[in-house]
């Protein structure tokens, strides 16, 4: 511990040389950061996280080929210098497939998450904050929820909510006539995000509550209250800060489940409904070549392993950058 | 003791009560209707129903009832043992769950057994010879195997040691427990709780070392031995304990990729084949077996708490 202390403050002294005085502050970011980009691991997994996220935005436009168009003349191909991933069983290009899996996979991630945290955020700081019944009727929910096995209750809620969504959007459509109604994807993927939501939201109430309420009580945030800061202060400078770095940790770790899950759900048959590419339906779809074709399986199958992976350990790095007392040396 | 034992099992009744509400919920808004099938069966063999054939078997099933009469029913039917029947092929639920059993049962208990005696030793070593290769190569391959969802490794695996080594056959159906196929089987099923028990056993023993009360029985000149298995492991095992409480979800997820692929006749090909044609019924019987297993799972975990550590008291 006494060297990595060292080791910060003569960066810091030389970044100040370099820089002139006050240029670099130490704070908890800059000091997270410090120890983010030295964990070599973490480095790795942000850099292929960011690869990842650049496909997922720029798949579609730099794709060789159309995910849909089919070539009859090469069906099947093993990977060559045409097909770099080969082609699957309709003649379809497996690299530009697995671009626009990306792609599906992002928005998934992104949005399944962002609704679970908000879900999580609102239902974890009312318990903490009301308290009394509402708190125990939060925390009973939250009980019930994870005792629901959640695979088994997300490919519930998809089942049921598919032809209901599938319906809506069919009536959206009949009635503006807008061209983003007019396919089910945008159903299916909807029917993906509320089922993923649903079963990841329980552990971020828990872990907002459990947040706010050990802070409340810590020193530094009575002594605040004691000179008499104002709340809006204590829960910016105080409360905001100290919370965050255990939330983007689970944030991390739960993309990362979502990307997993949505491509479960996919390998089922109720997430993402072909046409659209999804690494799980690839997978599905291909299944049963495994003997004949590894290829089509172990492409998308590799892009999930690493992407999941590089995930993870970036979720690592940033648990030990972020929360040092927690973490093991 | 006793006592609290009986609070929570009373407990059980209203969280299992929200937990039928909300998968009877799912599927009274969900798009199966059992009459339209019985319909389209009936159509198929080339037998027309009259309106008042439909309506009459509606009144039959109770399907003409309002919302919560329904779901009173079916609470009714749930107590008494009975989750209804399949309306695709009139196969009461229940039977049918417990008939495969036997296979799931067997692969749980033989991936808690890898667990136990593959999993907690390796923990142990990582934390014993932490921040070594050894550490790392245990740790590095844990999380690897814990990232990557199981019908991704599945056909990966198979494509190793079937097309690559030629040590065993593609396995196919239930074969016995003395088989290759088997043990493959519980492995892949038990991954995912493998890598975190292997994470929290290494951090429980990282922790518990660092505390005054191991330097004191070293210092009092205890064999190392001795340190390790009276004072590290007892302590170690509360967080490794805490793991078991994610066993069935963990369990059940893997089981429903590791049935379908190496179609082994258990719960988790029950419920993928129920998932893709659509039989509700036995999805709800399922996810409730499953859910009643989760919250006796989450009693033993509170059970065996006090056990390992005296401090933990209920009232």
């Amino acid at each position: 511990m006494a060297t990595t202390k060292t080791d910060t403050v003569n960066t810091q002294e030389s970044l100040q040389g370099q820089f002139g005085a006050n240029t670099r502050q130490r704070n908890l970011w800059n000091d997270a950061f410090r120890r983010l980009i030295r964990n070599r691991l973490s480095m790795i997994g942000l850099i292929i996280f960011i690869f990842f996220l650049l496909i997922a935005v720029l798949g579609p436009v730099i794709a060789p080929y159309d995910y849909r168009v089919q070539n009859l003349d090469r069906v099947a191909e093993p990977p060559g210098p045409d097909h770099w991933l080969g082609t699957d069983d309709l003649g379809r290009d497996t690299m530009t497939r697995i671009m626009w899996g990306a792609r599906t996979a992002a928005i998934v991630a992104i949005i399944a998450t962002s609704m679970s945290l908000l879900l999580g955020i609102i239902l974890g700081s009312l318990g903490a904050y009301i308290g009394g019944w509402m708190d125990t009727f939060l925390s009973r929910l939250i009980d019930v929820t994870l005792s629901i096995p959640s695979l088994l209750f997300a490919s519930l809620i998809a089942a049921t909510f598919r032809k209901p969504v599938a319906d809506w959007v069919d009536a959206m459509y009949q009635q503006t006539g807008l061209s983003i109604f007019a396919t089910t994807t945008y159903a299916d993927l909807i029917v993906v995000f509320g089922a993923l939501a649903f079963i990841t939201w329980p552990g971020y109430a828990r872990l907002i509550r459990g947040q706010i309420l050990s802070l409340r009580q810590k020193e530094f945030v009575e002594a605040a209250v004691t000179v008499g800061a104002k709340q809006s202060r204590i829960l910016m400078k105080y409360l905001i800060p100290n919370a965050l770095g255990p939330i983007i940790v689970a944030l991390t770790f739960s993309f990362a489940g979502a990307i997993v899950a949505e491509s479960s759900l996919s390998f089922l048959g109720v997430g993402v409904q072909p046409p659209q590419p999804s690494w799980g339906n690839m997978i599905s779809d291909n299944a049963l070549s495994w003997r004949y074709r590894p290829w089509l399986v172990a492409a998308p199958g590799l892009t999930i392993a690493i992407i999941s992976l590089a995930i993870n350990f970036l979720g690592d790095g940033l648990n030990d950058a972020l929360n040092p007392r927690t973490a093991i040396k | 003791m006793v006592r609290y034992i009986l609070m929570r099992i009373i407990a059980f009744i209203p969280t299992l009560f929200v937990v039928l509400f909300i998968t009877f919920f799912l599927g009274y808004i969900g798009p199966v209707d059992p009459v339209k099938i019985m319909q389209q069966q009936r159509r198929a063999q080339g037998v027309y129903m009259t309106q008042e054939e439909v309506a009459t078997i509606r009144h039959q099933l109770g399907l003409d009832r309002p919302f919560l009469e329904q779901f009173v029913a079916y609470v009714n039917n749930v107590l008494h043992g009975s989750f209804g029947f399949s309306y695709f092929d009139y196969v009461p639920v229940w039977p049918r769950i417990q008939s495969t059993l036997a296979v799931s049962g067997q692969l749980a208990l033989g991936a808690l057994a890898i667990l136990i005696f593959i999993g907690i030793p390796l923990g142990l070593l990582a934390a014993k010879f932490h921040n070594t290769r050894i550490d790392y190569m245990i740790v590095g391959t844990s999380l690897f195997l814990y990232s990557i969802p199981v019908f991704v490794l599945i056909p990966m695996v198979l494509i190793v040691l079937v097309l690559w080594l030629h040590v065993m056959n593609v396995p196919r159906g239930w074969q016995g427990i003395f088989t290759s196929s088997f043990v493959l089987a519980a492995f892949l099923l038990s991954l995912r709780s493998l890598a975190n028990i292997i994470r929290q056993t290494r951090g429980g023993v990282l922790e518990v070392m660092q505390n005054d009360y191991i330097r004191t029985a070293r210092a009092k000149g205890l064999r190392e031995l001795h340190v390790f298995t009276r004072h590290i492991m007892r302590n170690s095992l509360i967080p490794v304990v805490t793991v078991l409480g994610l066993l069935v979800d963990d369990l059940m997820t893997n089981a429903v990729f590791i049935d379908l692929a190496f179609n082994l006749p258990g719960l988790g090909r029950l419920f993928s084949t129920s998932l893709t044609s659509r039989d509700f019924n036995n999805i709800y019987g399922i996810v409730i077996f499953t859910s009643v297993l989760i919250m006796v799972m989450n009693l033993l975990v509170d059970i065996i708490y006090p056990l390992l550590d005296p401090r933990v008291v209920y009232d």
